[in-house]
């Protein structure tokens, strides 16, 4: 910086990219804003939801961990979780496998009706499984939730999971062939430990849709509450305090998945 | 049929010739059927959960409610009903509004957004894509709960506009309005708009607005004839994804709109949910199905006109 | 043609007429082939003749549609690739890359159920031996070019197949290590005394490294050999113009003496090649001159080549200097431009752009051509 003069700083401050910096900022205000109010009234002391702040407190945490129909409601989410999770991977691994190996035609078929969930609102399908249920007599239960979770996360784990296998390379499995691996044992040491990331980010992934998960767990989860539906009814209430302490969690939750999940397909990318 | 094959004709007499042939089919068959295997389970969730359960939402729309309970039958008067309703015609008229409109400004921030993720700030990208995708899996119940404490009338905006004496009285038509309903959904619907763009523009070169800036575009003009035909792809999911979820939306007009501030989303829940007339909610379903099926269909051929 | 086993003199690999196609495209088309214990071979041509096809129905990886392949003797046609005794360094590698190196050069022994300190012991050796040892530990994934070509060599060596193909295993290396490797490669096949098949479109690698060349062109093997006499005394032009640069023209016979054809034109300029019994005045021959054996002296100076020599005039249309040779390009009265390649020295200098010179190479160093791609019969 030895007196540059001030033409060359002004063009190189033109050339840094400010504009674009402040777009992103205010995008990501507007993004996050609803976020951090949300964190920061689930440590204020006062019920009202009421700004500037009255004090700083944990009670509503203290309220929420001590409230059982709370709890029973984290518990049933964990357990939807792991439930779609377990349920996508296995079948979204399968799936991927077997498409590489079927023709064109039938591949292209695959993938644009997998692809089904995406197109229509999930009011519509939520409404489609309630009706479904009624007409074959389930009753409803956080495990019919369960299993509508699992429908619209498949697609997501599907992809992911091809993708990864798209860019796996086939020539290691020519050469643990080649080494006298038989194609199970070159499944078992060669793909799967490189597809591992990718699927088990996949996974993680359907573990968040289904924490997050509103429309279909309302329409078919019945009297098991998962956390969105005992936010919704505190909501409907009017103002309850709590349900910036669970939204906290769940945040803390669901991003913690998303987390995990986008580290691990990112590894699997490179 | 080895010897059509060979060209030459036969070499010598091989009795093996024949099993090689045989061996090979059934390798192939059986690798072929593997296949199939590994891709029943899957298909076979899929088509119970998913196809069959649109199949019987069709069904279903064709019902008769008797003491309301839905009967087999196969009668149009559910959809007589739910589309001489002059509520339903409005409401879906002032949805599709709302989605085009929303549409339009999702699109306008996503497209810039994803451009300066992937171009701009290449180096931090993986970063700023992941704090994306944490905003997308922020919490749907959580997020619209949070605009209340934002837009309330003791919410954020207006105790700090209060507080600098811009305003005297709070704000009234910030929450429980359409504004807000507006609010909460773009904000909720920015990251589905960035994703598929962003995936689509991972394709697209940086070396090929280099190369266009080195013929003399200016930055916009590069990024508008050469990033979103490449991306198009993308910009195309983005609207699809924006628009359709918009269409369903129902919770946050009821959480956060006024008693008017209604879509036809609402309409369908209040029939699954009050009033338990489900044949006609599944009408009321099966229509807004349809009609999105048209708008998809018109908005991507309008696209696919604008991009040629 | 039937070798069973046990009988004295089992090749390591033979090919019976072997086919291969791909859908209407003839891969490989009807190739016979022995290569013998402890040979260094290379398949040599141009990509997409079929030279990595052939490699992969050696490995197992494709199977003929027609054709047997015999592997000491023993029928292989059918057998998958993990139950032949053949392993393979391929082109790019293919390192498991999620695994160390030891790993990597183990998993063929732990297949084989050898004991673990067994599979430790021949590790290192065979790291040591292709010059990468005390990199075990190392991931597959953080090594240079030139080690990963080590560590896929020592993955498939340590198997101690019978036959080790070798798929353009340089291709990926820069010049300078590439010419190391060759040498390296070479010496550890020599004390190993390993079968190598070694499949390559570098002309200057097959010669320098194989104890025998087959050349191959759209599917077919033109011609098999030392590398001295593919290069000398090449069959067909294709051959000879794909292994090593060519000047070949076409003459028409003037005279003949004795089993001499002479083709003269204007005064002075004759050419003389080896011509057989039935060559006549008035035929056309083909014939090819390889660079190196053309000399090119200022037309002032007298060339003692005497009558047997061909000696044409011309005129220096350009002089590339190329670091250790130096090529010129001389327009002839009798045949257009003649290519001539010489060692760069204080005589070399002389030579300039513009200058009449005389072109002249013995009788020897002309060899007749026949067509581009004809077979000729390349049993060994």
């Amino acid at each position: 910086m030895t007196a540059p003069g001030w033409r060359r700083t002004l063009v190189r401050l033109r050339r840094r990219p400010l504009g674009s910096a402040a777009f992103m900022v205010l995008v990501f205000v507007f993004l996050f804003a609803p976020l951090v109010v949300m964190v920061a009234f689930s440590f204020n002391s006062s019920p009202r939801l009421s700004f500037p702040f009255a004090g700083v407190s944990i009670r509503w945490y203290q309220e929420i961990f001590t409230d059982t129909l709370v709890l029973r409601a984290f518990r049933r989410s964990i357990q939807a979780a792991v439930v779609t999770a377990g349920i996508t991977g296995v079948l979204g691994l399968l799936a991927a496998l077997g498409i590489l190996k079927v023709a064109a035609r039938w591949r292209t078929v695959f993938l644009t009706t997998a692809l089904g969930p995406l197109a229509i609102p999930g009011l519509l399908y939520a409404i489609g499984l309630a009706v479904f249920y009624r007409q074959i007599g389930v009753g409803r239960s956080i495990w019919s939730a369960n299993l509508g979770h699992a429908l619209i996360a498949l697609p997501f784990v599907f992809l992911i999971i091809g993708a990864s296998l798209e860019r796996f390379r086939f020539g290691l499995l020519e050469a643990a062939q080649d080494l006298g691996a038989t194609r199970w044992y070159a499944f078992r040491t060669v793909t799967l430990p490189l597809i591992l990331p990718a699927v088990i980010g996949a996974m993680l992934l359907a573990a968040a849709i289904s924490v997050d998960d509103f429309v279909i767990a309302f329409f078919t989860a019945g009297q098991d509450k998962t956390l969105p539906l005992v936010m919704y009814g505190r909501v409907l209430k009017g103002i309850d305090p709590t349900l910036n302490a669970i939204g906290t969690v769940m945040l803390i939750l669901t991003t913690s998945l998303a987390f995990m999940a986008a580290s691990r397909t990112t590894i699997g990318e490179r | 049929m080895t010897e059509s094959l060979s060209r030459r004709g036969p070499r010598r007499k091989r009795s093996r010739r024949g099993t090689s042939g045989e061996v090979l089919v059934a390798i192939d068959r059986r690798r072929k059927v593997a296949a199939w295997l590994q891709l029943l389970p899957g298909s076979a969730y899929f088509t119970l959960l998913f196809l069959v359960p649109l199949a019987g939402l069709a069904a279903m729309s064709f019902f008769r409610l008797v003491d309301f309970d839905p009967v087999p039958a196969f009668v149009l008067s559910n959809y007589a009903e739910v589309l001489t309703t002059s509520i339903h015609v409005r409401l879906g008229l002032r949805t599709i509004q709302v989605a085009g409109i929303l549409t339009v400004i999702v699109l306008l921030v996503s497209f810039p957004c994803a451009y300066v993720l992937n171009f701009v700030f290449r180096a931090k990208r993986q970063l700023l894509y992941f704090l994306i995708l944490v905003s997308l899996f922020g919490g749907y119940i959580v997020r619209i709960y949070a605009w209340r404490s934002i837009l309330g009338r003791q919410g954020v905006i207006n105790q700090t506009l209060i507080g600098m004496g811009i305003i005297e009285e709070p704000i009234r038509y910030l929450l429980n309005s359409m504004f807000a309903v507006g609010a909460s959904l773009v904000n909720f619907l920015i990251p589905l708009g960035v994703l598929p763009i962003y995936a689509a523009m991972q394709n697209v070169s940086p070396h090929v607005i280099e190369a266009a800036r080195d013929l003399g575009a200016s930055r916009i003009r590069a990024a508008r004839q050469i990033v979103l035909p490449l991306s198009m792809r993308g910009v195309r999911a983005a609207t699809a994804f924006v628009f359709i979820a918009t269409l369903g939306e129902w919770v946050t007009p009821r959480l956060l709109g006024g008693t008017k501030d209604l879509l036809i989303g609402n309409r369908i829940e209040f029939y699954f949910g009050q009033s338990l007339e489900w044949p006609q909610g599944a009408a009321l379903a099966m229509t807004l199905m349809v009609a999105m099926g048209v708008f998809a269909y018109i908005i991507i051929s309008l696209m696919k006109r604008l991009t040629r | 043609m039937t070798d069973g086993p046990g009988q004295p003199f089992q090749p390591a690999i033979l090919l019976e007429g072997v086919t291969k196609r791909f859908g209407s495209v003839v891969a490989v088309d009807n190739v016979t082939l022995a290569v013998e214990e402890g040979e260094f071979f290379s398949l040599l041509g141009p990509s997409g003749c079929g030279k990595t096809t052939l490699l992969r129905m050696l490995a197992g990886f494709e199977t003929p549609d027609d054709g047997s392949v015999y592997l000491r003797g023993e029928d292989v046609t059918l057998v998958q690739p993990n139950k032949r005794a053949t392993n393979m360094v391929f082109q790019n590698y293919e390192l498991f890359p999620h695994m160390t190196v030891f790993n990597n050069v183990a998993y063929g022994l732990k297949l084989k159920k050898v004991p673990k300190d067994e599979i430790g012991q021949r590790v290192n050796e065979m790291l040591e031996v292709v010059g990468v040892g005390g990199l075990g530990a190392r991931a597959a994934d953080q090594l240079s070019g030139g080690q990963q070509q080590r560590v896929a060599l020592a993955r498939a060596l340590i198997n101690r197949p019978a036959v080790l193909l070798l798929d353009e295993p340089l291709s990926a290396l820069d010049v300078k290590l590439r010419k190391r490797m060759q040498l390296e490669l070479k010496s550890i096949q020599h004390s190993l005394g390993t079968t190598f098949v070694y499949v390559t479109h570098d002309q200057e690698e097959a010669l320098l490294m194989s104890d025998r060349v087959g050349i191959m062109n759209h599917g077919r093997l033109l011609q098999i050999g030392a590398p001295r006499s593919i290069y000398e005394q090449p069959r067909n032009e294709f051959v000879a113009d794909f292994v090593g640069t060519l000047n070949d023209f076409a003459i028409t016979v003037t005279r003949t003496e004795g089993d001499l054809a002479v083709a003269e034109h204007g005064d002075g300029d004759r050419i003389v090649v080896m011509a057989g019994d039935d060559c006549r005045a008035g035929h056309t021959l083909r014939i090819a001159v390889r660079p190196e054996r053309i000399l090119v002296t200022p037309s002032d100076e007298e060339t003692d080549s005497g009558q047997s020599a061909s000696s044409l005039s011309g005129r220096v249309e350009d002089v590339i200097y190329m670091g250790p040779i130096t090529q010129y390009l001389v327009d002839t009265r009798m045949l257009g431009r003649v290519v001539s390649q010489r060692m760069s020295n204080e005589e070399a200098t002389l030579i300039t752009p513009g200058l009449e010179v005389a072109v002249t190479w013995a009788v020897d160093a002309a060899f007749p051509l026949s067509d581009r791609d004809s077979v000729d019969n390349p049993t060994t």
